[in-house]
């Protein structure tokens, strides 16, 4: 097991190492100047060359890279060119919301997905499996982004209920959380509900119901159990993919996360940010990958000797 | 687990056979024959010139019309007729969206059936490439691929191909190991086949189920990353309609004038919802196991 | 199932407690849509980060009109008959938020840090002709020679040449008198921790989500400022932070009235009264030519594609807002033309002229904008309008920052550009020298006629007056006849403000902050 972590562990700096290259080069083919940019159109070039120099920027590729690589290691990412912050303080502070925001969208997928799968599983091919069926396809076809216009538009504006985007409050947390859950959850209906009946037609199911145990029971005890496994990594994967999510909704809302953030450093040309939030998210998506297999391989230990 | 009380047997042997009496095959197939038709016959569906700016598209103030007779769904903020660059619009997205996913097709195929089969440091190396790839926030990777090669058609393919393999890539990637290890492919090997032979013969027949649902069902996903591209700037560029583009430039004036984002909404809707249906139905023909008729 | 519904109706309760309430205290509600990155005058350039300034610092006058300007920090001062020294006399009770007295040392220490070579300001050059600056910033020498203290309120600056809009700026935010201390305490971070003697001291900055701040009880106008202090919401798309001063939840907005809003404010009476108009940065959208190859070298290409374009459809566009510019100098500037009209739609006359030129077939070429929605829209009508007289022209819109370096770093590459320019200070030669001056920094088509450059030269030597305007005037005429690029238009923008709101404008700092009253 601990060499199957290690492994693994190697695996994942690989990774880690190869998305820093690849935003590194990205961020470098990038067509712009940031130092331009920082002093603005009408700034002599003698200023933007001097902003040039103080960064680093007049440097050959290879050197900028191996200093990047170098300060990364000892935790420096550099600091932002709109405002001069560092990387890491700049992005641990929008952190938090784009982790609230997550988790309330994963709350949503869980709140939406696992009864929708439950009341289509128990009675598949009834009407409620079609209709649960039918709204797991619908959640999964609808663009975020306009579901994100369409409802600020009807319950911000028409119907003020909610506030129109922006940060602060749990009113202003629930539109945005909805609208990320509901593709996780129509995702996560469909699995769970094939997961549900795979369990459903096995042996040992069959002998609790001839055994005259209460329908109740049977679904408790032993359906659901054994279909929560594959769900809750499944629950971790998604985490991944709604930190991709993130970027259109918190572009939407107004939200203050990191994908905000790395969405407005790529308007603005603001390289050390952008490259700090590709890797603050591909960090966590390697981890949460890597947790999942890591509990997968402890709860089933053929995976470990593939 | 497939119940053989009623049709013929051969109606559920053959893959057709087994399409046909799936309802989600026909309003699947349905909703994406009238959108591929809708797209194809743009030209004749439509009245008007998507690009051209009418002089009486416009009201006094300068806001968009909502719909009547001469503009069946409104127009947008430049007075351009929104029915024709809805039409016109989906071509470029279907057509956008199906040449990505075949070249993905293509490239995850080939990366998937040659790490599986070679295994040892050809599989590390290539799965590793994958590993990244998916790593990275997808939509950071295309807005970032999206300012380093400029905004175009070409580029937008590229984006869209690049992000979509890995994930098949790795779906044929296991589908070939289990398939190497099979009797057949160690008596082609016995006989002296070739590698090249054996991928081709038989490995390929028996990925390409695999990488046929996994199209199906990611045309539905292509469309929608499309749109948000196109709604986030680094898509296709205006004045051509696209339906992310048609909402992008509704999204300033969404308030006075909600039928320009609405329509897209709908429409991106409409076909990701029947590509998903058909997707499912050929998965459930193909694979009877995971038939809904359990 | 209970869990789910007992949930369903804790939120539902949530919901109903929580109603958003007016604001009934003293504090100015803004909203802003950008994260506002700094505060610190020397390296702040946008639209959204002068009024940021302009709240935490003063310069040493302000502008009562365009041109003529009056004591702000600076009780008094005068000019020298021949435009070279400036004078400055320090009102006795100009303060900074830390009560210290502002003397002759910090202005001294401003300008120094203005220029010093180790601070990237992108504004520095407007004191390009001050005695002794270029020394100073190629660090030759400790201090600037032309900036001398006379006592300890009083400094004089004296400059190599005359420039008469100096005064000008003297009074923008870029020149608002910094404490050293400020800096010195804050270091890097000193554009979020703001040191100055303007009305209101920051409390608070939190990047991309609030910054707020309090009266400054040491400030040097008896009574002022109005309110108690002010907080700036920070990510609010305009169109809500509307909404959001129509619930009487903000009161003004740092972003324009988007064009979207616009129609709806305009045609309400009652909201209309809320438009707040401004006379500061007066501006000019246009389509720039790459002048230095053909075809754009040839004045008839030019006047051909200008005179295509149908401005009166462009202002439909934009709502009304857009007044057709016939050159480069916008209405209510001193040294407008007011004689010359704009080219009229006239499709005929483009191709004639096109024809003449030697393009009978038409051609084809490219419009490069950045992704600003107005720019987006404009030079897609434009392309329209082009495609009538047989000129082919398509879209590369790209984010402003890759924008501003093809104009900036290959401003050879683009064949026609289309963007826009804000005036930092109200004199003709601002719009002149950059734009179409011969290597003018924002010159990027090329444009360089050295018989209009020489007569510039000569107009520009005279002192602020009426001659000075009518020489501009028929400088304008001259200037249009030679099309360097296709004037558009004029935008009017429009600040709005809540009912509760009021405060005066001026054309230096945008909104004077010290006036603004939210007490009903």
């Amino acid at each position: 097991m601990t060499t199957y972590i290690l492994r693994r562990l190697v695996g994942a700096v690989a990774v880690i190492f190869g998305v820093m290259t690849i935003s590194f080069l990205m961020v470098a083919l990038m067509p712009g100047d940031a130092a331009r940019m920082f002093a603005g159109p009408r700034a002599p070039e003698e200023t933007v060359q001097r902003i040039r120099e103080l960064w680093g920027l007049d440097q050959p590729l290879p050197v900028q890279y191996v200093r990047y690589l170098g300060r990364a290691l000892q935790g420096d990412l550099g600091n932002s060119t709109r405002d001069q912050r560092p990387v890491i303080q700049a992005v641990t502070e929008r952190l938090p919301a784009t982790i609230q925001l997550a988790l309330a969208g994963l709350f949503v997928e869980l709140a939406l997905g696992v009864p929708l799968a439950l009341l289509a599983a128990t009675r598949p091919g009834s009407i409620f499996d079609q209709i649960a069926t039918g709204f797991a396809l619908i959640g999964i076809s609808i663009p975020p982004f306009a579901l994100g216009l369409v409802s600020l538009y009807v319950f911000g504006f028409l119907i003020p209920i909610f506030p129109l985007g922006g940060y602060g409050t749990v009113l202003h947390l629930i539109l945005p959380a909805i609208i990320l859950g509901i593709g996780g959850a129509a995702f996560y209906a469909r699995v769970l509900r094939s997961n549900l009946l795979d369990v459903m037609g096995e042996d040992y199911i069959r002998t609790a119901n001839a055994k005259g145990l209460s329908p109740r029971v049977v679904l408790n005890k032993h359906i659901f159990r054994n279909a929560l496994l594959p769900t809750v990594t499944l629950a971790g994967l998604d985490l991944a993919l709604l930190l991709g999510g993130v970027v259109v909704i918190e572009a939407v809302f107004g939200w203050p996360g990191i994908g905000l953030q790395a969405f407005n450093a790529i308007r603005n040309q603001d390289t050390p940010i952008i490259m700090g939030t590709v890797l603050f998210a591909s960090i966590a998506v390697v981890f949460i990958n890597l947790l999942v297999d890591v509990l997968y391989a402890a709860l089933d230990p053929r995976v470990r000797v593939h | 687990m497939v119940t053989l009380d009623t049709g013929s047997r051969d109606d559920h042997r053959t893959f057709l056979g087994r399409m046909r009496r799936q309802p989600r095959a026909w309003v699947g197939g349905g909703l994406v024959l009238m959108v591929a038709l809708a797209a194809i016959f743009a030209p004749l569906l439509t009245p008007n010139d998507p690009l051209e700016q009418f002089r009486n598209g416009l009201s006094d103030m300068g806001t968009p019309l909502p719909p009547s007779p001469d503009f069946l769904l409104g127009t947008d903020g430049l007075g351009r007729d929104l029915w024709s660059r809805l039409l016109f619009g989906g071509q470029v997205s279907l057509i956008i969206s199906v040449i990505a996913n075949l070249t993905a097709g293509v490239v995850g195929t080939l990366i998937g059936m040659v790490a599986g089969y070679y295994s040892r440091w050809i599989d590390s190396s290539l799965m590793r490439v994958t590993d990244v790839l998916l790593a990275f926030p997808a939509i950071l990777l295309a807005l970032g691929l999206g300012s380093v090669l400029r905004p175009s058609i070409p580029t937008v393919l590229i984006i869209l191909t690049i992000i979509t393999w890995p994930t098949l890539a790795r779906l044929v990637r296991s589908q070939t190991l289990a398939i190497k290890e099979r009797q057949f492919v160690e008596s082609a090997r016995s006989v002296g086949a070739t590698d090249g032979y054996i991928l081709l013969h038989h490995i390929l027949p028996h990925t390409i189920t695999v990488t046929v649902v996994w199209l199906t069902l990611s045309i539905a996903s292509t469309v929608l990353i499309e749109a948000s591209l196109s709604y986030l700037g680094v898509g296709v560029p205006l004045p051509t309609a696209s339906w992310g583009n048609i909402i992008r430039e509704g999204n300033t004036s969404y308030r006075i004038a909600p039928w320009i984002i609405l329509t897209p909404t709908v429409a991106i809707l409409v076909t990701t919802f029947g590509f998903n249906l058909l997707g499912d139905a050929i998965r459930d023909a193909l694979d009877p196991r995971t038939s809904l008729q359990k | 199932m209970k869990r789910f519904v007992s949930l369903a109706v804790l939120l539902l309760v949530l919901v109903l407690s929580i109603t958003p309430a007016a604001a009934q205290d003293n504090i100015l509600r803004i909203v802003a849509n950008a994260d506002i990155r700094t505060a610190d005058p020397h390296i702040a350039y946008e639209l959204d980060t002068w009024p940021t300034v302009a709240l935490f610092y003063r310069s040493l006058v302000e502008l009562e009109s365009a041109d003529v300007a009056v004591p702000g920090l600076a009780e008094e001062f005068t000019i020298s008959e021949d435009g070279l020294i400036y004078t400055f006399t320090l009102d006795e009770n100009a303060a900074f938020c830390n009560g210290r007295q502002v003397t002759s040392d910090d202005i001294v220490y401003t300008w120094e840090r203005w220029n010093d070579p180790s601070v990237p300001s992108p504004t520095a050059y407007f004191f390009d002709a001050l005695q002794g600056v270029s020394a100073y910033r190629a660090g030759d020498a400790e201090s600037i020679s032309g900036i001398s203290v006379l006592d300890e309120r009083t400094v004089q600056f004296t400059f190599d040449y005359p420039v008469w809009t100096m005064i000008q700026r003297f009074a923008l935010p870029p020149a608002g008198i910094i404490a050293r201390e400020g800096v010195e305490a804050a270091g890097d971070g000193f554009g979020f921790a703001p040191l100055g003697a303007g009305p209101f001291c920051v409390t608070s900055w939190e990047p991309g989500l609030r910054i707020t701040g309090e009266r400054n009880p040491n400030y040097f106008k008896e009574g002022l400022p109005v309110a108690d202090g002010f907080e700036i919401a920070i990510g609010i798309e305009p169109s809500i932070g509307i909404l959001r001063m129509d619930a009487g939840e903000a009161d003004v907005a740092i972003d324009f009235v988007p064009n979207s809003d616009f129609p709806r404010i305009n045609a309400d009476p009652t909201l209309a009264e809320r438009l707040v108009t401004t006379t500061a940065f007066p501006n000019i959208d246009y389509v720039i030519y790459q002048t230095r190859t053909e075809p754009f070298n040839n004045v008839d290409v030019r006047r051909a594609l200008s005179m295509a374009i149908d401005r009166e459809r462009l202002s439909t566009i934009l709502n009304g807002r857009a007044v057709a510019a016939n050159g480069p100098i916008p209405p209510g500037v001193p040294g407008d033309n007011t004689e010359v009209s704009p080219y009229s739609y006239d499709p005929d006359g483009a191709r004639e002229l096109l024809t003449g030129a030697g393009y009978p077939d038409g051609l084809t070429t490219e419009i490069l904008t950045n992704t600003d929605p107005t720019n987006l829209a404009v030079s897609q009508a434009i392309i329209a309008d082009w495609a009538q007289i047989g000129v082919t022209a398509t879209l590369q819109a790209i984010d402003n920052a890759q924008f501003l370096d093809i104009l900036i770093n290959q401003p050879e590459t683009f064949q026609v550009a289309m963007t826009n320019w804000y005036m930092d200070y109200q004199d003709p030669s601002n719009v002149y020298e950059p734009l179409y001056g011969c290597g003018g920094s924002y010159n990027w088509g090329g444009y360089c006629d050295e018989g209009l450059q020489a007569t510039f030269d000569e107009v520009n030597l005279i002192p602020f007056g009426d001659e000075r305007w009518s020489a501009f005037a028929d400088f304008e005429a001259m200037l249009f006849e030679q099309q360097p690029v296709a004037f558009l238009y004029h935008l009017q923008n429009f600040y709005y403000r809540s009912e509760r709101l009021s405060i005066d404008t001026d054309a230096a700092l945008l909104f004077k902050w010290d006036t603004a009253s939210v007490t009903p």
